[in-house]
């Protein structure tokens, strides 16, 4: 995918994002960006994609064979080209208390995790395809089942912008039922922050994946996360009744460092083993960058798995 | 071990360490809430601990920094053996130097003294300058030689010429005599104390029950002590503890047999002992032909068969042929130790000894029966008459003179004065005999018809304070002849009439001890008549009695006068009251109480060490020269005694012939000796195993031999500075601080 031009950054920067008020409005801002840099595509619109040349068998639809190639080379190529199907989107949204964290960004977690799916759903349904939303934290909190009307797309932004960020992060627990909510094969977009155990996770993924769905990972970390920057005593609280602590962070860091690393191995480790995509994404980088990794996946879904030749 | 610090008031800045826990405390005050969701990752509690660990090895490493940094500004000394009482340099070193004589004894080539003061020297070398020195000699008695000097010369030359001495000391007396030196000046001390560890010089005794060991233990409390053996192994020894005539009475032509008695210690079997006397040798210079050659008179070896638990008496007899003072000696050869070998006799050897007889009947006509006479018996039986080709046998001369003619006399030549049946004494006579018994001599007196007892009470007995030792009373019994034929006629009552002589009531006066022995004989009943004593009046008990009859009467008693002895027999000197005078035990019991009564006239110039030497003089005025046996000479000033003057000397602490350099006139006795106390002759050590525990639990240090001792000693009292140490330790723990930190993650710069 071609790089948008540097003047058109602002549209993904979470810093100017966070300025505006409302998410349809912040997903508007990002889907025109995206727009923007789609018009120089050579293609129009992102169905009946040519795929590939081949040569001609006797048998082949002659509709098919490529005049010009013959008359350039004197030889019979037929034309390929993908057909696509729509495609059920499904974001999972964790909505704990710890998404309601902005340590070193300008969007909380949540922020980050519902402007994306907004713009995403946004790109989706302008393409006809179909987006549905489930929030959870402890449990499942709220689910919309996958449409593709602008009607729907306003229920999804509305019902995203009411939630607040609560309770414990129980990822594993809340995967089981959305996967027994999805009536087709789907593309699962998990947005959370993973600061729960694995093993409940992993169990969830396998459900997903014995279902069927392609799954994107898109973990969710504050530059504060990342790098544990504090430094001088203090007393660090906790979110999700996770304890509190008196420490010299500085003293702490390195620990914090290891054991996130290790976390973040196991549930790669997890999603490679599912071959499942896996994105650490910090709410302090524009949002271009998960949205492109979305519009890859999406692609890559429909190239690999959903591609039939005429 | 650092003892000393240059800088001590520097450790008040060791509160300095408390500066990081300070720092950490003030720093964890100023603590920020926080809000993180992420805490799972920082609650893993192995991983807390670790940092926990490692927060406190920093801490620790940071405070140990400023720790040995102030230490390092405190600048530290190091004296490596340096112990207690090592506080201040130049110091005070005291050393107790054992010149006692078992010092003497051999060790290898050399003796046990001279090792001691090299040791000593070698201390001394070892010594820093500027150290202060007092050195203590322990002969019989602790003497301070040189107090606080910092002439380490001159103590080294007053070591040199110390020697051994010839007396038996007591370190008790030497650590009583250091603490009070080095209490002076309150300041802790070093004591060096040089023994070979003689047990009799180590131990308590019942006259002195001080315990050196414990002396010692209260002096380490206050000062580094140290204990230096010079060694020894125990050694065979030999040493003479008496040498004395067994005749206290002696003259020219009479053989008298000197007794000595040896102890032997460690002796091995096939040991031999070699004891000479020699005589005279004082006048071996000036010895003349005719008389007797001075020098090595006899000698008799000596082996471990001769010795009845480690001891034997040898009898060595001698006969003086000139009168006058004549020196002996007898030296012991064969054992390890020279120094207690030899002991002097220093004996007055009289022609004649001489005893007045004053006897009122007495006939000075040459032709005259002697037995006539009230005193005929006794004049033989003080001076019998040697057959010729006989030994002498008894040294008395007698002269005898009726009392009228005793004032004329010169008693003092006279040894004992005796006065047969002298009735009613004139008052000069009483007063002369008063005189002469006050002045040393002695009186031996013999009743008889002439005595009346009122007479005798009255002017001798002066109720108690005259002569007479008891108050007489009547004569009781009948003439001897009468008795006899009485007996014979009524033999029951022969027990009645004739009494024999008994010397025992409850144990023999020393005056007739050896009577019965001499005389071999039962005691024959020949005493019919006597004069009944009463020997306590109102003033008290007169005398004590010495001779008792068959019935249990005394017959003689005694008393002191003044400087003499007075005796009284109550009965006569001649056959009329008794048939005493025909019996052997006459002359045994005369010569017996005669010799009593003369006494040990050399006992006052035979002295042992720590003996005051005492003589009357005949001058009041003027100072007596005495010279010692090291050729060092005392002044001796006389000093009033009763009517007397008399000289005393009481420092005589070396074995010798000491002289006062007077004329006989001056003097009756110029020349004393003194000899070795006899206990110190054992030199068996101290259980040494046993010694070195005792010492190390009463924290006192103990070297042998072998010990290096200047060496040891520079190294006790070198002075290093080790700062530069301490201040590298700094810079490696700022090393290890560093990566530690880094190590840990914390290095924050």
């Amino acid at each position: 995918m071609a790089e948008p031009p540097a003047d058109r950054r602002h549209y993904f920067d979470p810093a100017v994002i966070s300025l505006l008020k409302g998410l349809t409005v912040r997903a508007r801002r990002i889907v025109e960006g995206v727009m923007l840099g789609m018009h120089k595509s050579p293609f129009r619109g992102i169905s009946a994609e040519f795929a590939q040349h081949r040569s001609y068998v006797p048998g082949d639809d002659l509709r098919h064979l490529d005049w010009k190639v013959y008359a350039k080379s004197d030889r019979f190529y037929v034309k390929q080209f993908r057909q696509e199907t729509s495609l059920a989107c499904h974001f999972v949204v964790d909505t704990s208390e710890s998404m309601n964290y902005a340590g070193g960004a300008a969007l909380t977690k949540f922020e980050y995790a519902a402007t994306l799916a907004a713009s995403f759903a946004h790109l989706i349904i302008g393409q006809q395809d179909t987006v549905g939303l489930t929030l959870f934290a402890e449990n499942v909190r709220t689910t919309l089942p996958a449409k593709s009307t602008f009607g729907h797309l306003n229920n999804l932004i509305t019902t995203l912008e009411n939630v607040t960020a609560t309770g414990l992060t129980r990822v594993g627990g809340s995967l089981g039922p959305v996967a027994g909510l999805l009536k087709r094969r789907s593309l699962v977009v998990l947005l959370s922050d993973f600061l729960d155990d694995t093993e409940p996770f992993a169990f969830g993924m396998n459900r997903l994946r014995y279902d069927g769905h392609d799954v994107i990972v898109l973990h969710l970390a504050d530059p504060h996360e990342q790098t544990f920057p504090f430094t001088g005593p203090s007393i660090l609280e906790g979110h999700e009744k996770s304890g509190r602590l008196v420490c010299d962070p500085r003293d702490l860091r390195e620990i914090y460092l290891e054991e996130r690393q290790a976390h973040l191995e196991e549930i790669k480790t997890l999603c490679r083993g599912l071959q499942y995509d896996y994105q650490e994404i910090a709410t302090s980088e524009p949002l271009d960058v998960a949205l492109a990794t979305l519009l890859h996946a999406r692609e890559a879904l429909t190239g690999q798995r959903r591609t039939a030749f005429a | 071990m650092i003892n000393e610090l240059l800088n001590p008031w520097m450790l008040v800045a060791l509160a300095a360490m408390a500066l990081p826990l300070l720092i950490e405390w003030l720093f964890r005050r100023r603590r920020q809430r926080l809000a993180f969701p992420a805490m799972r990752y920082l609650m893993n509690p192995r991983k807390r601990r670790r940092v926990q660990l490692q927060d406190l090895i920093l801490l620790l490493v940071r405070t140990v920094v400023l720790g040995v940094l102030v230490v390092a500004l405190a600048r530290p000394l190091l004296r490596p053996e340096a112990g207690q009482g090592a506080d201040h340099a130049p110091r005070h070193v005291a050393i107790v130097l054992d010149g006692s004589y078992s010092m003497g004894q051999a060790i290898g080539q050399t003796n046990a003294f001279a090792v001691a003061q090299t040791m000593a020297q070698d201390i001394i070398r070892g010594l820093p300058q500027g150290t202060v020195v007092s050195l203590v000699y322990l002969g019989q008695r602790p003497e301070v030689l040189l107090e606080r000097t910092a002439d380490r010369d001159g103590v080294h030359d007053a070591i040199g010429r110390t020697k051994v001495s010839d007396m038996a000391g007591r370190m008790a007396d030497a650590v009583a005599a250091v603490d009070q030196l080095l209490a002076a000046d309150g300041a802790a001390a070093e004591v060096y104390l040089l023994s070979d560890l003689q047990r009799s010089t180590w131990s308590a005794t019942p006259e002195d029950p001080r315990d050196p060991q414990a002396l010692l233990a209260r002096l380490t409390q206050r000062h580094g002590t140290f204990v230096l053996d010079t060694g020894g192994t125990n050694p065979f020894n030999a040493y003479l503890t008496r040498f004395e005539p067994r005749e206290k009475v002696s003259a020219v032509g009479m053989e008298t047999h000197y007794e000595v008695d040896v102890e032997v210690r460690n002796m091995p079997a096939n040991g031999k002992l070699w004891l000479t006397l020699y005589a005279d040798e004082d006048k071996a210079a000036t010895a003349v032909a005719d008389t007797q050659r001075p020098g090595k008179l006899s000698t008799r070896e000596l082996t471990a068969a001769d010795l009845h638990g480690g001891r034997a008496t040898l009898v060595l007899p001698h006969t003086f042929v000139e009168p006058g003072e004549h020196l002996l000696r007898v030296e012991l050869e064969g054992d390890g130790l020279a120094t207690d070998n030899q002991r002097y006799y220093l004996a007055s050897v009289p022609a004649n000894v001489e005893v007045l007889i004053v006897d009122p009947r007495h006939d000075p006509a040459p032709t005259a029966d002697p037995l006539a006479s009230g005193s005929g018996h006794l004049q033989n039986a003080i001076a019998p008459r040697t057959p010729p080709g006989f030994e002498r046998l008894s040294p008395f001369a007698v002269t005898v003179r009726r009392p009228e003619e005793v004032l004329q006399l010169n008693l003092e030549r006279f040894a004992v004065v005796v006065l047969t049946n002298l009735g009613n004494p004139s008052e000069g006579l009483v007063s002369r005999l008063e005189q002469y018994v006050g002045d040393g001599g002695n009186l031996l007196i013999f009743v008889g018809d002439a005595v009346t007892p009122y007479e005798y009470n009255t002017k001798l007995l002066k109720a108690g304070k005259g002569l007479l030792p008891c108050e007489l009373e009547a004569a009781t019994g009948l003439a001897p002849a009468e008795a006899l034929s009485q007996a014979k006629a009524t033999p029951a009552k022969s027990a009645e009439l004739l009494h024999g002589l008994v010397y025992a009531a409850s144990e023999p006066h020393p005056a007739v001890a050896n009577v019965r022995q001499l005389t071999r004989q039962p005691a024959p009943p020949s005493v019919s008549r006597w004069m009944p004593f009463k020997l306590n009046g109102k003033t008290g008990e007169f005398g004590r009695p010495v001779v008792f009859l068959g019935n249990r009467q005394p017959l003689a008693c005694e008393r002191a006068f003044g400087q003499g002895k007075v005796m009284l027999v109550g009965t006569s000197a001649d056959a009329s009251w008794n048939y005493l005078v025909y019996t052997s035990e006459y002359l045994v019991l005369v010569q017996e109480l005669l010799r009593w009564l003369v006494g040990e006239p050399d006992r006052a110039v035979n002295l042992q060490i720590g003996q005051a030497f005492q003589q009357p003089v005949l001058l009041s005025s003027q100072y007596l020269l005495l010279r010692r046996p090291d050729y060092s000479k005392v002044r001796l000033a006389p000093v009033p005694q009763g009517n007397l003057w008399r000289i005393a000397y009481d420092q005589a602490d070396r074995q010798g012939i000491y002289e006062v350099d007077t004329t006989a006139e001056v003097m009756n006795r110029r020349r004393f000796v003194v000899n070795l106390v006899a206990t110190e002759g054992d030199l068996t050590r101290l259980e040494l195993e046993g010694f070195q525990r005792e010492l190390a639990q009463a924290g006192v240090t103990y070297w042998g031999p072998d010990k290096a001792v200047r060496r040891a000693v520079e190294a006790r009292h070198s002075i290093q500075e080790y700062a530069w140490l301490f201040l590298w330790a700094v810079l490696g723990l700022l090393a290890v601080e560093t990566l530690l930190a880094t190590r840990f993650g914390r290095r924050r710069i």
